[in-house]
């Protein structure tokens, strides 16, 4: 082992014996590039650390592995293994002190399984990660993004949808936590659109699970959220984002319940690059599967391309989905062939498959006469007069009630907060001084 | 991938559902629709004399613009007129337009003396009239005298020197006026200089004029004589907006009601008329049932706009078209005014006596009947099919709503329909919840649906709170969106922090309250 | 339910068209500079346009069995 890498070990080993954590943390960032320069030998170092006592010096070669990683090509399985350790035996209070070092780790470690197609193995590694870091339970962190994409890549969602099921409150970024630690913000993070890339692609990629799992209306959330997000440009999740929340509205509405009026990112940069998604939603409207079915064929070549011709498979099945409902509501009886032409499938039998199913799923209430090719349209049978309905409400309305607190909460600490007051009070007294009539609307709790 | 086995659009089957499919009417880019009449049952002459001015004008031009038929009579009956007028441009637009059609008509044979004849020979459709016109055409040349229909070059330099002279005239009248300051004069040389440029077809120009003399009223009638001119000349060009708040201005002219009674109600009747047809043209066919229905049968003299045929005709349908039972026989039938209005069209009394008597077939058959007359009509051709249809729907909803169920082979007779359209407009009609009930089509009856109250509040109770807690939820990750200042930020080539100070900047917004605390 | 008045007023306020959009555009100076930007010709136009590397190579995970609707005919 080259002195400088003797120095690394005993200065990690010195600090974290005297528990001078913060020092340390501050210290080990300009190490990183001699442990990248020094990879070949970066496992003899590992070996005079523990992942208990000197978990910054751990997570520092980790670092350097993974930077590395591009020359060293190291085994994926002992990276899996090294991650795996650190992340269930790390130290947190050590790991507090460098929590954009391990973000970073994480992402690094997200790319790498995924190079090497091993993304299902980085799943578990990474809600441990998170695990680890958050400080509470509707926290997000960066790394939500790699969980998502990793269980994208693996198609196994059973780990993140209890994250993607919790309502987030609070956003952890690597700008505040640099800010936290009095640390500068490493280099490759000055992108200024670092934080709002990990929140972008959360919500895109949460989107993107949901509408594999076929829950569109959280879909539609979460696609919402993302395209919803302040924005003085465009970014390219955004878009993406866009076009899918343009189809999935199609399968939960029908339709385009209103554009966000984000409107200088969506109107000049997103709409005019997702015209055909635009197309589609329009021909939609028109309620005729055979014209939907002509132009989805006329651009299935670009919604290839963007990975959305399954959704846009989808947004067709919804509409003959829709238009049977529409019968549901308008006929008693009604020949499957009538049926079949009404919603324009090409035949009786098509038209009893879909029928059969949404019976199946409870999307309509039917059923049919064998004999004579008859369907029964009934009304739905909910009656709201069972025990169970009553229990759903009382759920509802205590969900409700307990958002209310929260909102009240909110507005209790804004309003308690000093620089508030002072803000507002400022306001009225220049307001007052200078009798202009300017409009202070901007008081959340007015 | 599988082959798509797709029917071709099934021949012998039910029309494909064209549910909530919105009328072409109401889609905006469609506004223009291309109608093309083939056989209105009008007396070109009788129509056109009804009406002065650039009225008359703009409505031959328009039967010119749809129909075929007509199209050759209405442009020489235009050209007629326009020449005892200043108005050379749209003299001039006449003749291009005829000469055009008489290209076409006449496969580029334009030998003199044979122009009017091959036109009116390539039209065999249309009956006497043209060809009485085109052999007097003919008769006229044989005798070596000049077509009437010749594009006169000599009159339009004429009517143009004439025509600059009179402005430059009236022109240095009103300042005359001016420079005396006599109210009065002035008020009066922006009229005659505002009737000038009307005449010259100078729509612009007259509507500047009419409006400055807004300056120099000295009575309540001055103002709302003004304010008739500025919306004589709105509704030519068509500013809806424009007429309707002058409308309004000349109603609340305080003295509006003092001066001799007769004068009065002539003014009234035209404010009536002139909101009624700009309610119409907004789509607001309920209020524009009621002007058209306030309107004075004694005091309806409006040539410049509107004539009575018309107001009878426009009020009448959209009656027809949004009035209830009892609305249509307390305003409309028993109405002793619009009575008079209506001995003027007795095609469309007898067709609100028949919708009225339940009569739905005959009142429909007769509707289609006077379909073709109204679609000439520059003002309510755009809107007849959606009049048709919302009488159409009227009917079908009146006639359901006394029954529990109803036999749909009867109503399709009721109704000149087949079943299967009868169903499909039902459908409709059941979709849009104009119609509680469902269709059992195996045995062709509709079945009256009681909605259920209790079971549809819960539905509603339901989403509510979802939608509630959707919002708030989101609401307060975007509270945390602030808080920890996520927004894309747009990057600048110098690179840097020049993205971060913008967004800075941007917080001096309101709600991002949140972010700074 | 007089408690949960209040603050249900002021989500609707900030969700009177959707949910709120609140900050950036409508913010004067904020969309003025980005009118600014728009319009200075140096400007490069991928300037606008951001995250343009992210990672979206994933299989299409929407077309399942059950997706029947048959479009095209490849």
């Amino acid at each position: 082992m080259g002195s400088a890498l003797e120095n690394y070990v005993n200065q990690v080993r010195t600090l974290s014996a005297a528990g001078s954590y913060r020092e340390l943390a501050d210290e080990l960032p300009e190490s990183l590039s001699l442990l990248v320069r020094n990879w070949s030998i970066l496992d003899n170092v590992l070996e005079t650390l523990d992942m208990q006592q000197h978990t910054l010096g751990v997570l520092y070669v980790l670092l350097g592995k993974l930077h590395s990683a591009g020359t060293a090509n190291p085994e994926p399985v002992q990276i899996i293994q090294l991650m795996r350790d650190l992340v269930q035996r790390c130290n947190v209070e050590q790991l507090r002190f460098a929590v954009c070092p391990f973000y970073e780790l994480c992402h690094l470690f997200s790319d790498f399984v995924v190079q090497h197609n091993l993304s299902i193995l980085g799943i578990k590694v990474l809600t441990r990660a998170i695990e680890q870091i958050k400080q509470m339970d509707t926290q997000l962190t960066p790394i939500h993004a790699d969980l998502c994409q990793l269980s994208l890549k693996a198609k196994n969602f059973s780990l993140v949808l209890p994250y993607l099921n919790t309502d987030m409150t609070d956003i952890s970024t690597v700008a505040a936590e640099c800010k936290n630690q009095q640390q500068q913000q490493p280099q490759h993070t000055l992108d200024a659109n670092n934080d709002a890339k990990y929140f972008l692609l959360y919500y895109y990629y949460g989107g993107m699970i949901y509408t594999a799992v076929k829950n569109y209306e959280r879909a539609l959330y979460f696609f919402e959220v993302c395209i919803t997000t302040p924005a003085m440009a465009m970014s390219h999740i955004m878009l993406e984002a866009y076009k899918k929340f343009l189809m999935v509205s199609l399968i939960v509405e029908g339709k385009i319940a209103y554009i966000p009026k984000n409107a200088q990112v969506i109107g000049r940069f997103m709409r005019p690059l997702a015209n055909h998604y635009h197309d589609l939603v329009n021909v939609y409207g028109n309620s005729s599967s055979e014209e939907l079915r002509i132009i989805i064929l006329k651009y299935s070549d670009a919604f290839t391309r963007d990975n959305n011709i399954g959704l846009a498979k989808q947004v067709a099945t919804s509409l003959y989905k829709r238009n049977i409902q529409r019968l549901t509501k308008t006929f008693l009886t009604l020949s499957l062939s009538d049926v079949a032409s009404r919603v324009q499938l090409p035949s009786a039998l098509e038209a009893e498959r879909y029928i059969l199913n949404m019976i199946k799923s409870g999307e309509i209430f039917a059923s049919i006469n064998q004999k004579d090719g008859m369907v029964l349209f009934k009304d739905d049978p909910e009656q709201y007069n069972l025990p169970d309905m009553f229990l759903n409400v009382q759920t509802n309305i205590t969900q409700v009630l307990d958002l209310v607190k929260q909102i009240n909460k909110m507005e209790e600490e804004i309003i308690l907060n000093p620089m508030y007051v002072k803000k507002a009070l400022g306001n009225q007294d220049e307001d007052l001084a200078s009798q202009h009539p300017k409009t202070y609307s901007g008081d959340p709790t007015d | 991938m599988p082959m798509l086995p797709m029917p071709p659009l099934m021949q012998n089957a039910v029309e494909p559902m064209q549910v909530d499919a919105p009328p072409n009417e109401d889609n905006e880019n469609n506004e223009e629709q291309q109608i093309v009449v083939e056989n209105p049952a009008i007396d070109l002459e009788v129509y056109a004399n009804q009406y002065t001015g650039i009225a008359r004008l703009d409505r031959l031009i328009y039967v010119a613009d749809v129909c075929p038929g007509l199209a050759l009579e209405s442009l020489k009956m235009a050209i007629t007129y326009v020449q005892s007028t200043y108005n050379v441009k749209v003299y001039q637009m006449l003749h291009k337009r005829l000469s055009d059609i008489q290209i076409v008509n006449g496969a580029g044979n334009l030998a003199a003396g044979e122009q009017a004849a091959p036109a009116a020979a390539a039209l065999p459709d249309i009956a006497a009239q043209p060809a009485a016109v085109a052999a007097a055409a003919a008769q006229g040349n044989g005798t070596g005298e000049k077509d009437p229909f010749a594009y006169d070059a000599a009159w339009v330099d004429a009517k143009m020197k004439k025509a600059a002279l009179k402005l430059e005239k009236l022109d240095s009248d009103l300042k005359n006026y001016k420079s005396n300051s006599i109210k009065e004069s002035i008020r009066r040389g922006h009229d005659d200089l505002a009737d000038h440029y009307l005449s010259c077809g100078d729509l612009t120009n007259a509507l500047k004029c009419y409006s400055r003399a807004r300056d120099y009223c000295t009575s309540g009638k001055h103002v709302v004589n003004m304010c008739l001119n500025v919306i004589k000349v709105s509704i030519y060009l068509k500013n809806w907006a424009h007429v309707l708040s002058y409308i309004s201005k000349a109603e609340s002219t305080p003295d509006f009601s003092d001066g001799p009674k007769e004068a009065n109600a002539q003014v009234h009747t035209r404010l009536e008329c002139a909101a009624g047809l700009a309610e119409l043209q907004q789509k607001k066919y309920k209020v524009a049932a009621k002007h058209f229905l306030a309107a004075n049968f004694d005091h309806c003299d409006f040539p410049e706009i509107i004539s009575s045929s018309n107001v009878a005709v426009y009020g009448g349908l959209c009656a027809l078209a949004t009035f209830d039972r009892q609305e249509l026989k307390r305003l409309v039938i028993a109405s002793a005014s619009f009575k008079l209005f209506l001995e003027l069209e007795p095609q469309l009394r007898d067709i609100i006596f028949k919708f009225y008597e339940s009569k739905y077939a005959s009142c429909l058959r007769l509707l289609d009947e006077i379909r073709d007359n109204l679609l000439v009509d520059m003002y309510i051709a755009p809107h007849v099919t959606t009049l048709y249809t919302k009488i159409r729907n009227r009917a079908l909803i009146q006639y359901f709503s006394p029954y529990m169920s109803a036999d749909m082979h009867k109503m399709a007779t009721a109704f000149n329909s087949t079943v299967g359209d009868l169903e499909n407009e039902v459908m409709q009609l059941i979709l849009d919840g104009q119609i509680q009930a469902r269709i059992d089509s195996h045995n062709k009856i509709l079945y009256a649906k009681e909605a259920d109250q209790r079971n549809s509040t819960f539905e509603r109770a339901l989403l509510m709170g979802k939608q509630y807690q959707r919002h708030t939820r989101m609401l307060i990750l975007r509270a945390a969106m602030l808080k920890s200042h996520i927004h894309v930020k747009s990057v600048s080539r110098e690179g840097g922090n020049h993205g971060a100070e913008l967004c800075v900047s941007a917080g001096s917004s309101t709600s991002t309250q949140l972010a700074r605390i | 339910m007089d408690l949960n008045m209040k603050p249900s007023l002021a989500v609707d306020e900030m969700f009177s068209e959707g949910p709120g959009y609140m900050d950036m555009e409508e913010s004067g100076s904020a969309s003025g500079m980005m009118m600014d930007h728009l319009h200075t010709p140096t400007q490069n136009t991928n300037d606008k346009h951001v995250h343009a590397d992210f990672y979206n190579d994933f299989d299409d995970l929407f077309d399942d069995e059950d997706n029947w609707a048959k479009v095209n005919g490849k």
